[in-house]
């Protein structure tokens, strides 16, 4: 028994190391950051993340690039499209579809306008802060973001929007964070609102994100789009909405949206984005001035589910179609396991044990114990 | 509301659905019984029960923490031998412990680390489960009890160290919890694993040389054949 417990152990930890392999790889880098060049060696942006091949990022102007290779501190970029956002949003011919049938009922399309849903706001990296003004990258249980996500709110209300902003800590920065804030969000969408932000600020040098909007300094904003994610068509398509309402009013503020591994909670809907304001060495002042820019120019989208609801329904038929997709495929992997394989084995004359797979006994499951 | 958006809700609850169906019949529990689970899990996601009212506070939610703990407990009950109870009770300390530490360890931020950690909460509890004991009842009382363990060493950390963490709410998102999620996906993988492995090795041995255990019973009506 003891022996066994130990193998057991051995096996866990291996299996373990695996998946945990990576977390020692992909530590902030402390020494320096990563740049990220176009196959013409142009700049395209920075960051002090562990950078992977296949990694995707928006640029400010709609360029599409996917990480090739990666060498030292640099990463390859390949240019995959050029994203038309308005086109991208447009609802598709079955939204249209559905559209066009539901103005045959007269009062089933405006439901969502008019009314005072609110605005929710939170932090799940509380500690998150800006050295220049805060003193430190990191304030436990009260960061300098929280400020950040004060200026938000305040922009929004000073334009008659509803606001519920949580100061909940999330502490420590660890990989539990997002379960801990999921609470938050959870608590957040009982108040039925018609968008979720998750406020954040990045780790990279600092004039990545300086910004100037008439003639006064602020930070740029970056969301952030969660791969690991059933809603993430739709989150994209919420993204894609808000970046073009932005950059109508001020172009390039947006600086990009950044395809990341995880999910960051946006499962729980499809108008929950992480946005980024700033990083920790630009000052705090400067970050709190583009979250208020960042609201007046982004209230349109964040306050009438109506003006996003159809690029969002857009992006959910496709989120829909991939699960679908994938259930399919995943099913056909598991019955071609479970039944396939029998067969294939019968037929090459394989044990006794796979040659009756046929048998109507044979469709009880396996004891487990 | 978009009929894009309509099926995406309408497939994802089917799938949890049938997921958790599934998962709950592993569990003992017939066709009615489930559903009636899924059903309280739902409303009690709505209500929260304060442990500590100091500061920071603890509160356990019924939907998101009670209930998959009181199934728990009532898998654990229902085991029958000693063995598979005390197998029970290590794997779910082994996979809070195994949880807390990882979570420490691996590193994950906005493209940082590879994998989700809601999700990988779940693989570690479904692999660690069907190592000891290749049991797909012992990923849902590891997932779940896991979850909740390290929620409450989170409680105590903050304590011992002095700081002053945010409230603590177990299982606070209900339904959509962590611990239900992490759950789900561990007796999903378990199975999966479980299933395919067997299968792959051959299947159920029908041979006449098996051992005498494995000799199938008469048909049995009832839900013995998902023991």
């Amino acid at each position: 028994m003891n022996k066994k417990v130990g193998v057991c152990g051995c096996v866990l930890l291996l299996v373990l190391l695996s998946l945990a392999g990576p977390v020692w790889g992909h530590l902030e880098r402390e020494d320096g950051y990563y740049t990220l060049v176009d196959g013409e060696g142009h700049r395209i942006a920075r960051t002090a993340h562990e950078v992977k091949k296949g990694d995707q990022y928006l640029t400010a102007d709609n360029k599409l690039y996917r990480v090739e290779k990666v060498e030292e501190n640099t990463a390859h970029l390949r240019l995959v499209r050029e994203v038309n956002l308005e086109a991208a949003i447009a609802p598709s011919l079955l939204t249209r579809l559905t559209s066009a049938v539901l103005r045959l009922f007269p009062g089933k399309e405006e439901y969502a306008q008019g009314d005072n849903r609110p605005v929710a706001i939170y932090h799940t990296h509380s500690a998150e802060s800006y050295v220049p003004t805060d003193g430190r990258s990191s304030i436990r249980e009260n960061g300098g973001i929280f400020k950040v996500g004060e200026s938000l709110a305040q922009a929004l209300q000073e334009r008659g929007v509803n606001v519920v902003h949580a100061k909940t800590p999330h502490d420590p920065h660890d990989a539990m964070a997002y379960d801990r804030s999921r609470r938050t969000a959870a608590e957040l969408l009982k108040k039925n609102p018609i968008a979720l932000l998750d406020i954040h600020r990045d780790a990279v040098p600092a004039d990545e994100y300086a910004g100037e909007i008439n003639n006064t300094a602020v930070t740029k904003a970056q969301l952030v789009v969660g791969r690991q994610n059933p809603n993430m068509k739709a989150n994209e398509a919420f993204a894609y909405q808000l970046k073009s309402v932005v950059d109508k009013k001020h172009p390039g503020f947006i600086k990009g949206i950044f395809y990341a591994d995880g999910k960051y909670n946006q499962d729980l809907a499809p108008r929950l984005l992480l946005v980024e304001m700033g990083t920790h060495t630009n000052s705090r002042e400067e970050a709190e001035r583009g979250a208020a820019i960042f609201a007046a120019a982004a209230k349109e989208v964040l306050t009438n589910a109506g003006t996003s609801k159809r690029a969002v329904g857009t992006g959910a038929s496709r989120s829909w179609l991939w699960i679908v997709g994938l259930l399919a495929v995943g099913v056909a992997i598991y019955f071609a396991i479970n039944a396939g394989f029998g067969k294939i084995r019968s037929n090459l004359g394989g044990s006794d044990g796979g040659a009756d797979m046929d048998s109507p006994t044979d469709q009880q499951p396996p004891k487990e114990e | 509301m978009s009929i894009g958006l309509l099926l995406l809700i309408g497939t994802g609850i089917l799938i949890l659905l049938g997921l958790a169906q599934q998962v709950l019949d592993r569990l003992y529990l017939n066709d009615k019984q489930a559903l009636l689970i899924l059903a309280a899990m739902v409303v009690g996601s709505f209500i929260e029960i304060p442990l500590y009212r100091g500061q920071p506070p603890v509160s356990i939610n019924l939907g998101g923490a009670i209930i998959p703990l009181a199934l728990s407990i009532y898998v654990l009950y229902r085991a029958g031998t000693a063995k598979e109870t005390s197998r029970g009770i290590f794997g779910a300390f082994l996979v809070g412990a195994l949880i807390y530490g990882v979570a420490k360890i691996y590193k994950f931020d906005i493209n940082a680390g590879v994998i989700e950690p809601q999700y990988l909460w779940g693989i570690i509890a479904g692999v660690t489960a069907y190592i000891i004991g290749r049991s797909r009842r012992l990923a849902f009382i590891g997932a779940t009890t896991g979850v909740i363990l390290a929620d409450l060493a989170h409680v105590v950390e903050g304590a011992l160290r002095g700081m002053r963490y945010g409230p603590t709410r177990i299982g606070g998102a209900g339904i959509l919890d962590t611990v239900v999620l992490a759950g789900l996906i561990g007796v999903v993988l378990a199975e999966v694993i479980g299933e395919s492995r067997e299968r792959l090795q051959g299947g159920p041995d029908h041979s006449a040389r098996r051992t005498e255990g494995l000799v199938e019973p008469e048909h049995q009506e009832g839900g013995a054949d998902h023991e």
